[in-house]
């Protein structure tokens, strides 16, 4: 989906079959050559090694373009994240894209990185959705000292602040999808946004999860429960596209920078 | 979906922005004319009757009510943006922010029209000042332990008993209270208790301010002995006040006043910080700003569902819990990284100022208004728990 959008900002056709994107590491960098190939290495892709074709953001001289990239052209290590999905070191030595075009003004190699912060904010909102909602489900049918465990408040309380870290980001999610999807550029606001998601889902994320094993006890701890493909998945997705110290690094200096009265207005400005 | 919550990505319409530069302006004008100092959040005097009448005379007061009773029949977003510049400005409210969130709505809905012809117009105009009387010395969260009377009387109502922690009654007008008319049953404990309307400026009522751990004086004792209430001012149902609590409470608990009263140590840091943070300033600052803002768009997302005709009493329930949450850590926070902050800063002395009130004010906010216990609670209600 990623890909997808990444290759439309440049009017590049999709092709049939699986994609994935590079970089997927703000700090990654792949080089446009003079001679039209790419050089580089991403880590943490995912699904690098499942995938047929890669959608690349590469810099040159001319600036910044989009490329998409056969994936039988590039080396790719075998790699896993926290959840046990594929996530791949990929290297372009000198790899020849089957397509290129010049990325459009104002695009640049920050602007796959907000879209993969939003897409994976927006997958852990869902994904804490889903914990929430076992972890309510289950506390009202497990009975412990012939009660169900719903009915102590200690658990009740957990409950309702898993609620409340499914709400923040669910909120901090949503708000940023609908920024995004209705703004053409990348602008402060677009940056609070998306910034903000990513932190904000990646530290509840955290406390979520916690949560939700907790409530379940042992037999969450499981490989054969459902709950980890939920919590391991959404503590995993923390790391893609910047984690939350990354992106709280580059909110805190665009804050600073603008100053301590531009604060309040580019909060209020949402 | 066991819970559904919703938290709609709501933007304000474009009125509201023409407004917020209104409400910006006029702040600007009282701060340079000496009203107060929005780097003063510990002031001393912060009852402020004339700038109530100016915003008053701005129409700022009862902003949603019907124009028939002094009303502006404005959104509840709009008032959303009045509330929230007031508050990161540090304007001194105190006289009508009761009144204007609380008392009206309850006013409108259960006074009698001659009431609500007298009063709402005044709390409009910025007159008047309410506080709300509820907690007493025996009866905090369990509100329905109140034991404060009224005893029928002639023509009216006999009060006798005490309020405790009752926020500007030194300077209120009037109270909402609560006050047992009858016993609770076996099958209702919280049966017996009626509101009623407390004119505080006739006899019978004694005021003893009780000074908070800030060093200032915001709440008081209220001693009431044979108080007469006539029987017009009763609110709503006899022994049924309980009934008319609950749907008061998305109000009450969704505003921005529920994460943003610390606010103003967050913004002396970035100044103290200055353009250029080392690492661990920049992700302090970035990940309070992340939470401030995601904080502001689930406040949002509320009224805006309130402006609907919805009631979303879990999502209001959680804003306040977490904003409470966040508001009490943030001097904190902001306390750890003004560690690192060079000494030379031209603020220090305003932030080291600010942190020492703000780090004291911290643990009322998550008792005031319902204690996070309590809250969880409702919300564990809403979740299907209980
Ligand atoms: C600054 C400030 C201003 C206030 N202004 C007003 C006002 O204007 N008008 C007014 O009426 N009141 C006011 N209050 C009072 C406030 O509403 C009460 O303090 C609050 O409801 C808690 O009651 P309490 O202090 O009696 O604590 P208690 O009810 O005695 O609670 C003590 C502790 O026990 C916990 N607890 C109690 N019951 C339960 C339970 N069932 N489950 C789990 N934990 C529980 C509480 O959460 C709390 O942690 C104000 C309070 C403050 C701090």
């Amino acid at each position: 989906m990623l890909a997808g959008w990444l290759l439309a900002q440049a009017h590049l056709a999709s092709p049939e079959g699986m994609m994935t994107v590079a970089p997927a590491s703000p700090k990654d960098r792949i080089t446009l050559n003079a001679d039209g190939t790419l050089t580089g290495r991403a880590r943490g892709v995912p699904f690098a090694i499942d995938a047929k074709h890669i959608a690349v953001v590469a810099t040159g001289i001319g600036g910044v373009s989009i490329a998409l990239v056969d994936a039988g052209a590039c080396r790719i290590e075998a790699g896993l994240n926290l959840a046990n999905d594929p996530s791949n070191t990929v290297t372009f030595d000198k790899v020849q894209p089957i397509a290129i075009k010049s990325a459009p003004s104002g695009f640049g190699q920050n602007s796959l990185m907000l879209m993969g912060a939003l897409a994976r904010s927006l997958q852990i909102a869902g994904a804490m959705e889903t914990m929430l909602d076992l972890s309510v489900r289950y506390s009202g049918e497990r009975v412990a000292f012939e009660k169900k465990i719903s009915k102590f408040q200690a658990v009740q309380h957990n409950l309702a602040k898993l609620a409340g870290e499914t709400s923040a980001a669910l909120a901090a999610a949503s708000s940023a999808a609908d920024a995004l999807s209705n703004s053409t550029s990348f602008d402060d606001a677009i940056f609070l946004e998306a910034a903000s998601a990513k932190i904000r889902c990646s530290e509840a994320a955290e406390k979520g999860a916690a949560i939700a094993h907790q409530v379940f006890g042992a037999i969450g701890f499981t490989q054969e429960h459902i709950l980890h493909r939920y919590t391991l998945r959404a503590l995993a997705w923390r790391d893609d596209f910047g984690s939350e110290s990354y992106w709280a690094v580059e909110l805190g200096k665009l804050v600073a920078s603008r100053g301590a009265d531009e604060l309040w207005p580019l909060v209020a400005s949402r | 979906m066991t819970a559904a919550l919703r938290f709609d990505p709501i933007r304000l319409p474009p009125e509201c922005e023409v407004l917020r530069q209104e409400v910006r302006a006029f702040l600007a004008d009282e701060i340079a004319a000496g009203t107060f100092d929005p780097h003063k959040p510990q002031r001393e005097d912060s009852d402020a009757p004339e700038f109530s009448r100016r915003v008053g005379e701005r129409g700022w007061l009862g902003m949603t009510w019907p124009k028939q009773y002094g009303g502006h029949e404005r959104s509840f977003l709009e008032r959303y943006v009045v509330t929230e510049e007031m508050r990161v400005a540090n304007a001194p409210t105190r006289r009508f922010f009761v009144a204007d969130r609380q008392s009206g709505p309850v006013l409108l809905k259960y006074a009698p029209e001659h009431i609500k012809m007298d009063i709402l117009p005044r709390i409009c105009r910025g007159e008047v000042c309410f506080s709300i009387g509820m907690s007493e010395p025996n009866s905090g969260s369990d509100l329905f332990a109140a034991k404060t009377k009224a005893t029928k009387t002639d023509g009216g109502w006999l009060i006798n008993g005490s309020k405790i922690w009752t926020t500007s009654a030194h300077i209120a007008d009037y109270m909402i209270a609560i006050f047992r008319t009858s016993p609770s049953t076996k099958e209702n404990r919280r049966h017996g208790l009626t509101q009623f309307l407390v004119n505080m400026k006739k006899p019978g009522i004694t005021v003893n301010p009780i000074a908070q751990i800030t060093g200032q004086y915001e709440f008081n004792e209220v001693v009431f002995t044979d108080h007469f209430v006539p029987d017009d001012h009763m609110l709503g149902e006899l022994d049924g006040a309980w009934k008319q609590a609950t749907s008061e409470l998305a109000y009450e608990r969704s505003g921005p006043e529920r994460f943003l009263e610390t606010y103003y140590v967050l913004t002396e840091l970035v100044r103290a910080v200055g353009p250029k943070p080392d690492t661990r300033s920049a992700e302090g600052i970035g990940r309070l700003v992340a939470q401030l803002h995601t904080m502001r768009r689930m406040s949002v997302s509320v009224a805006g569902m309130l402006q609907a005709g919805r009631e979303p009493v879990v999502e209001a329930s959680i804003v306040k819990d977490i904003g409470t949450i966040w508001e009490q850590q943030l001097p904190h926070r902001v306390r750890e990284l003004a560690a690192f902050v060079d000494a030379d800063a031209s603020n220090h002395a305003t932030l080291d100022e600010q942190l020492a009130f703000a780090i004291k004010t911290a643990p009322k906010l998550t008792i005031q208004g319902g204690t996070t216990e309590v809250l969880r609670g409702i919300i564990a209600r809403g979740l299907g728990l209980r």
